[in-house]
């Protein structure tokens, strides 16, 4: 699950790495896991109640998934972000905003087949590390299929 | 696969146990072609039961500081682990072969494998020894296992730690 060398510059004889393209991923807890999503699909924080905003103002007709409750069936306290990717929208819960993260996509490693086959950890496509740990990038489509409105 | 008197690697021992554990394999490896004939497997401990692995078939053991457990994720997978920077997919062989689940704790003890197209390895209890098995010593399963678990060893070989049961790597990952 480890990319290689990504090629080397035309015409010259020294071989040299491409630069990754790098993605700004914003790392969260939810259901006692680390996992990200990127920063560009992310459109809103929503701390309820601190914010003093009601939900209700939010759209009803969009997805609105707890990760916390969906994965252990405790509700969570914490943040709702608000995920919008072209036409696509959905509500995700999480435990704790952690940080934003720049990452390689490179660096990235896709999940294992028997766990994209399941279909609760079906919503985690790839992995990726902070540190000596490792986060989960969620596709909120998939989730939003799964467990949304 | 009755527990004897081979003390194992414990799962609460200290890095430095662990990395003196894996140089006594290098050594026991090293001198296994002038003590006798025979394929060096890797015993190590689930519980009472020792269990094997041809050392052809391993990459490396390794401590791992933090395991994470996917979400969701069938039980038959421990978690991720960061192995300097590369991320590895953990098996939990306790789960595969029917037995209590390994209990997530701070640490693991992680047999990372070779010959996948994945990184993979085995979250095992504690490291038994080298064991130089001369194939034509290799009994067939006992025939009161389960079938399913008979499926999952290509033999079982008498070593001093006990019965050691032979593990198919073909039968156990499946990812």
């Amino acid at each position: 699950m480890k990319a290689g060398p990504r090629g080397r510059r035309a015409g010259g004889g020294v071989h040299e790495l491409d630069p990754s393209p790098v993605v700004a991923l914003l790392l969260f807890e939810a259901a006692e896991c680390l996992m990200a999503l990127p920063v560009s699909e992310v459109t809103r924080l929503l701390a309820v109640p601190e914010s003093g905003v009601s939900v209700d103002e939010a759209s009803v007709d969009e997805a609105w998934v707890d990760l916390d409750e969906y994965f252990t069936g405790r509700r969570s306290t914490g943040p709702w972000l608000r995920w919008s990717r072209r036409e696509r929208r959905a509500w995700i819960r999480v435990a704790r905003v952690v940080e934003v993260l720049p990452c390689a996509l490179r660096s990235l490693a896709p999940m294992p087949a028997t766990v994209r086959a399941t279909r609760r950890a079906g919503v985690f496509w790839a992995a990726g590390v902070r540190g000596d740990d490792v986060f989960l990038l969620v596709d909120p489509a998939r989730l939003a299929d799964e467990g949304g409105g | 696969m009755a527990h004897d008197k081979v003390e194992p690697v414990a799962p609460e021992s200290g890095p430095e146990e662990i990395l003196q554990a894996i140089e006594r394999q290098r050594d026991a490896v090293a001198a296994l072609p002038a003590q006798q004939d025979g394929v060096p497997y890797l015993g190590f401990y689930l519980g009472p039961e020792v269990y094997g692995l041809p050392l052809h078939q391993l990459r490396e053991v390794a401590r791992v500081a933090r395991l994470r457990r996917i979400p969701g994720a069938p039980a038959e997978v421990a978690g991720l682990v960061n192995l300097r920077g590369e991320i590895m997919c953990a098996l939990d062989v306790r789960a595969i072969l029917g037995l209590t689940p390994w209990t997530p704790s701070d640490s693991a003890i992680l047999v990372a494998l070779r010959g996948f197209a994945d990184p993979v390895g085995l979250v095992v209890d504690a490291i038994a020894d080298i064991y130089a098995i001369d194939p034509a010593q290799i009994d067939p399963p006992p025939a009161t296992w389960p079938a399913e678990r008979a499926a999952c060893f290509v033999g079982t070989a008498r070593v001093p730690a006990g019965l050691m049961g032979l593990l198919d790597l073909n039968q156990i990952v499946k990812i």
